[in-house]
Parts: C-alpha cells; sequence; structure tokens
C-alpha cells in the first residue's frame, strides 16, 4: 500500500509539473503526449510501452491547439492519466496486455474535457490575481507582482497533481473490476478497437490539422506506396 | 455568395489563420476600419500575417460598403473583419446591410458585462446589438469553428 | 552628465536575460479578461526599474497591466521592441502611449504568424515525424521531437529579444523577412507524407496481428475508416464522441460475428 501510494504521488507530480509546462511555464511541449506518456514510461521501467501509448495518444490528441482566448481539450492530463493507470496497473496488479490499456483509453478519453473544465476554473481565479496586480501597480510593488506569477504557477500544479491522482486511482479501480469480468470476446473486442479504430481515429485527428486539401491527397498516396512496400517485404 | 462577417478586437490573428481560412475556405480578407488603412506598420504586420495567395484588403468602413456591394456576387469566399460592434452598425448604416455576423471575442473593459469567456459587452453595446437583431441581422457568438455557436437572442434574451 | 543620457545605458544584456527568463512564465496568470496582462508586467519589471522610479514606475506598470494576448513564443520579440520604447520614454522622446498603441497594434498579427507556424505547422509536423519515428522503432524520437522544436523555440524567443530592443518597431519588419508564414505552409506537406506511412505502418501491424482479416483487407478497413473519421471530424463531432460511437459499433459488430460464426 505504502509503494502504491509513493508511484501514485509520483504519477501525480510529474501531471503537475508537466501540467505547467503545458500553458503556464516554459512551454518547452514535453507535456505533448508523446513525449509526456514516454518519460512516465520511462520512469515505471516500461519503455516500450510508453513510448507506443505515447505514439496512439498523441495522434488522438493531435489538435488540441490553444488559440487566443480558447482553451482546448487538455491532451496532457487525460494522456499522464491514461499511462500513469496503465504502468500502476503493470506494477501493482497484473500483466499489461493490449486489452487492458485499449480500455484505460476509452474509459480516459473524457477526462480531456474535464481538464478543460478545470484549466477554465483556473482561469477565472486569475482574475483575482489581475485585479491584484493592478493593486501592487499602484504602489510600484513588483515583488508583489512576481508573488502572484508564483501563486498561479502553484496553484495549477496542485490542482493539477490532485485532479491527476483522483483520476489515476479511480481509474485503476475501474480496470482491475472490469478485468476480471473481461471475457474472450470483451478482448477480441478491445483488441480490433486497439489496432483499427484508434490508430485511424488518430490519423484522421492529424489529418484534419492539414491545411490543404492537397495534403490529404499526399498522405493516402504515400500510404498506399508504403503499404505497398510494406508488404512486398514480408511476402519475399 | 460567401461574404462572412466577424467582429474581433485584434482583427488578424492566430484563430482566424490557423481555423477560420482552412474551415471556410477564404480567398480574401477586408478589413473594415478606418484606422487601420491609415497606419503603414499595421498594414505590413496584416500583410505578412496572411499568407501570400490571399488577397487582403483595408479600407474606411465608408469605402468599405460600396467595395462589399461589388463583390457581392463574386464566386470566391470572403472575410469581413470588423474591430468593434459600432464599427459593424456603420458598415451596416454606411449601405451594406449583412444578414448575418458572427461575434469572435471582444475584450474586457471597466463596465462591462462577460457574456461568454472570450466576449465582454457594456450596455451600449447591447443596445446596438439589439437593433442590429431588430433590422434582421442574425448574429452569433463563437470563437472556433468547432465550438457550437451561441445565438445572441438567447444571450439577451430577445424574442 | 544628464539624466537622460544615464538612462540611454540603463538597459544592460544583463536585464535583458532576466527578462527572458521571466518571458517563460508569460502565462502564468493567464486570465479571460486581460488574458496575458500579468505576465507581460512581470516580464517588464526589470527593465522598468532600471528606467524609472516613484510614480513613474507605478504608471509605467500599470501601462502594462493592459489587456495583452500574444503568442507565447513571439512575446520575446514585442517585449524587446516595448523595452526599446520605454527607453525612448524615459528619455522624453516618445510618449507613453506609443507603447501601449505598439503592443496593442502587433499583438494580433503576431499571434497569426506564431499560431499558425508554432502550433498549427511545426508542432503537428515534428509530432508525426516522431511518432512514425516511434513506431518504426527509433527509439529516441521523442528527444528528436523536443530538440527539433524547441531549437526554432528557443531561438525565435532569444533572437525576438535581442533584436527587438535593438531594433524597437523595426523587429516585425525582420520577422517578416523570416518567412515563418511561407515555411510553415510547406511543413503541412511533409506532415502528410508522415502521417500516410504511419497510416501504413499500422495496416501492417493490423496484418500481422492475431486480428488480421482475409488477405490484403486490413489496410482498406483502416484507410475507410480513417475516411469516415475524418469527415466526422469536419461536421464538428468531437474525438471523444467519435471514439464512442465507434467503439460501440465495433463491439457490437464483433459480438454479433462471434455469435454467429462461433467457429471464428
Amino acid at each position: 500500500m505504502v509503494d502504491f501510494s509513493l508511484d501514485l504521488a509520483l504519477v501525480a507530480g510529474v501531471s503537475g509539473l508537466l501540467s505547467l509546462d503545458r500553458r503556464a511555464a516554459f512551454q518547452f511541449m514535453a507535456s505533448q503526449p508523446l513525449v509526456a506518456v514516454s518519460l512516465l514510461g520511462f520512469i515505471f521501467n516500461e519503455t516500450a510501452l510508453g513510448l507506443m501509448l505515447g505514439a496512439y495518444l498523441q495522434l488522438l490528441w493531435m489538435s488540441c491547439v490553444l488559440f487566443g482566448s480558447n482553451v482546448p481539450r487538455n491532451d496532457t492530463l487525460a494522456s499522464v492519466t491514461i499511462a500513469g493507470a496503465v504502468f500502476l496497473y503493470g506494477r501493482h496488479v497484473g500483466e499489461i496486455d493490449p486489452a487492458i490499456w485499449c480500455l484505460a483509453i476509452l474509459i480516459g478519453a473524457p477526462i480531456c474535457i474535464a481538464g478543460q473544465w478545470l484549466d477554465i476554473k483556473l482561469d477565472h481565479l486569475n482574475l483575482g490575481l489581475a485585479t491584484q496586480a493592478d493593486e501592487a501597480a499602484q504602489t510600484g510593488d513588483t515583488r508583489k507582482i512576481a508573488f502572484l506569477i508564483f501563486l498561479a504557477l502553484i496553484r495549477t500544479f496542485f490542482a493539477n497533481s490532485s485532479a491527476t491522482a483522483v483520476f489515476t486511482a479511480s481509474m485503476l479501480y475501474l480496470l482491475t473490476g472490469l478485468q476480471g469480468v473481461l471475457t474472450a470476446n470483451w478482448t477480441d473486442v478491445l483488441g480490433v478497437i486497439g489496432l483499427y479504430l484508434i490508430p485511424s481515429l488518430g490519423i484522421a485527428v492529424a489529418l484534419s490539422m492539414l491545411r490543404h486539401r492537397r495534403g490529404i491527397v499526399l498522405a493516402s498516396i504515400t500510404f498506399a506506396v508504403v503499404a505497398a512496400i510494406l508488404t512486398q517485404g514480408y511476402s519475399a | 455568395m460567401s461574404i462572412f462577417y466577424r467582429i474581433d478586437n485584434r482583427l488578424v490573428h492566430g484563430q482566424i489563420i490557423s481555423t477560420w481560412m482552412p474551415h471556410l475556405r477564404i480567398r480574401h480578407f477586408v478589413i473594415a476600419n478606418d484606422a487601420v488603412p491609415e497606419n503603414s506598420l499595421r498594414m505590413t504586420m496584416f500583410r505578412m500575417a496572411i499568407p501570400t495567395e490571399h488577397d487582403f484588403t483595408a479600407l474606411s468602413i465608408k469605402n468599405a460598403a460600396p467595395f462589399l456591394n461589388a463583390h457581392r456576387n463574386s464566386t470566391e469566399s470572403m472575410l469581413v473583419l470588423l474591430e468593434s460592434i459600432s464599427d459593424a452598425e456603420a458598415l451596416f448604416d454606411a449601405g451594406h446591410p449583412f444578414p448575418s455576423l458572427n461575434i469572435g471575442n471582444i475584450h474586457h473593459a471597466s463596465g462591462k458585462d462577460q457574456i461568454t469567456n472570450a466576449v465582454f459587452l457594456n450596455h451600449n453595446e447591447q443596445t446596438k446589438l439589439r437593433s442590429l437583431l431588430d433590422r434582421g441581422v442574425s448574429i452569433n457568438i463563437q470563437t472556433l469553428p468547432n465550438e457550437t455557436p451561441t445565438d445572441l437572442r438567447r444571450v439577451l434574451g430577445v424574442q | 552628465m544628464t539624466g537622460s543620457q544615464n538612462k540611454a545605458n540603463a538597459i544592460s544584456s544583463w536585464i535583458l536575460f532576466r527578462v527572458l527568463w521571466r518571458s517563460f512564465f508569460i502565462q502564468a496568470a493567464s486570465n479571460f479578461e486581460r488574458m496575458q496582462n500579468v505576465g507581460v508586467c512581470f516580464c517588464m519589471t526589470p527593465a522598468l526599474r532600471a528606467l524609472y522610479s516613484g510614480d513613474d514606475l507605478n504608471n509605467a506598470l500599470k501601462r502594462h497591466l493592459q489587456f495583452f494576448n500574444t503568442h507565447p513564443y513571439m512575446s520575446g520579440a514585442l517585449i524587446g521592441a516595448s523595452i526599446r520604447i520605454e527607453e525612448d520614454i524615459a528619455n522624453g522622446i516618445r510618449h507613453p502611449d506609443d507603447v501601449c498603441n505598439f503592443k496593442r497594434y502587433m499583438m494580433g498579427p503576431m499571434a497569426a504568424i506564431g499560431d499558425s507556424f508554432f502550433w498549427a505547422s511545426l508542432r503537428p509536423f515534428a509530432a508525426a515525424w516522431a511518432v512514425m519515428g516511434v513506431l518504426s522503432g527509433i527509439l529516441w524520437a521523442p528527444i528528436g521531437f523536443l530538440v527539433l522544436f524547441n531549437l526554432c523555440h528557443l531561438g525565435l524567443r532569444t533572437f525576438g529579444l535581442f533584436y527587438g530592443y535593438r531594433d524597437g518597431e523595426q523587429i516585425c519588419e525582420r520577422i517578416h523577412r523570416l518567412g515563418l508564414v511561407r515555411i510553415a505552409d510547406r511543413t503541412h506537406y511533409l506532415a502528410a507524407l508522415f502521417l500516410g506511412a504511419t497510416a501504413a505502418i499500422f495496416a501492417d501491424r493490423a496484418m500481422h496481428s492475431q486480428f488480421k482479416l482475409a488477405d490484403g483487407v486490413e489496410p482498406f478497413l483502416l484507410f475507410s475508416m480513417m475516411l469516415i473519421f475524418l469527415l466526422g471530424l469536419k461536421r464538428s463531432l468531437s474525438m471523444v464522441s467519435l471514439l464512442y460511437i465507434a467503439a460501440f459499433g465495433t463491439a457490437s459488430l464483433v459480438m454479433f460475428l462471434n455469435s454467429a460464426f462461433p467457429i471464428m
């Protein structure tokens, strides 16, 4: 139990730091699902699975872009929670098979909406900081302004890491419960979802970012050529 | 005919170029504003923010009305950007009664009510919008194409 | 020596470095009312403190607490140029309104360039490459993604701030000459190439799994599903709802097939 709590705290801590990188500070894009999940996989000694899961999640949330005043779905919170639950499952419950991580993606996808809601709430909370900054400027109190920035960072960190802890723990509970009732039929369903549905949806999301129609034609031609080469390679 | 009208305080910015432009297949950007055509720095900046294969015209409101009337039946999609609600009303009054209007971003200022996360309106602006609604313009609030538009009638409680 | 000459040398490189460091936190206190205003004020503080004191400082701080919203990576250029204008204001050459107008007029176009270059082009391009890399066995692809992206990010941020301070308003012209919007357009085609290849790798995986169907059907299935999803996304359906609709469909189909043809 102590082990488990430490691992959960680790996931929550990493998630908090990444949530800062997402919007509040630096923006080195370590918060992109691919990097975030690979990092988490590296920490939990599941590098190969982390990279693959990261690639799937990156494609699914490729179109989460922060344009101006618009707050998008929170891809970081969702993907870190999904990956965190999968890795914790591997450590404390049982072996990770494709059905488990497919199930995790299915359960965890809507967390991006919860994350968006959290971002909006934090933005509203920051209104108070803007008002306090006005007061600080009246008296030239630049330290106060620096402190307000610090406060906003701390708040973002704790809000996101506690949300991650709660979501990861509940998802792990769900995964453990569902794993017992998964019949062979359901494993088949999840296998098909993981092999066909999630990749094609991910590619579609990424393609929807392309600015020109010609881009989609180009992608289709590349697909045909590369697929032909790959199949030729195996039959030869 | 496909002319789209949008009120946005920052005129051309990321939301316009990266989302609305591909979504509406915009070929021609028109800024109807009295200050922009006279400010060469702003003109350069707008020209460089809009990809070169797209046309860009900035006109004062007085000149924009006949220009838009002349392009009413053109086949290419056009996006008309207005800085404020008063500009929109001025364009309407200057002889170009547009059928629909999209409100994107209107920034906060003291004395304004928050309508959505990106739109803040004061009493005067609300009155102007009501009068536009009365004159048959359909107005919605929508920041990005993938958002569900909010009908202004519902927000202002107009029948 | 007069006061104005002192102020001409007041901004040292050290102060610019401090501003650069602070510019990483520009969105920390982002709020819907005035967006990055607290962040900009925080960034400008070292420079403003070097230029002003007393009431002048308070007024300068208040100037920079007005609405501000631009692309975070382009903020370097705008802040650098703003420091140059503030210096002129401190020397009495220009009017305080100049800096407010400069920021107000430039934030939109700069955001347009930054959004379309970084968010809508470079990031999908680098991410598509990294995803393809990971799936074809390049284990360092995520690190490659970070390096490629951040070389551009940090380069533009630093370049923008230092040249912005040197050139003032002319920085916009300089950024124009970088031709970012044109490069952005090109990366979309490269991203399309990578995505097509990624889809082919997925098809290949499906063909060599335990769920393979009749010979060679997998690529067509994957491809047609991709097109259906793309249509759905273009019709403004969200990714999450598409995922659930399709998952439900798959579940019903597989359950039906398994009960109709038990041997399979």
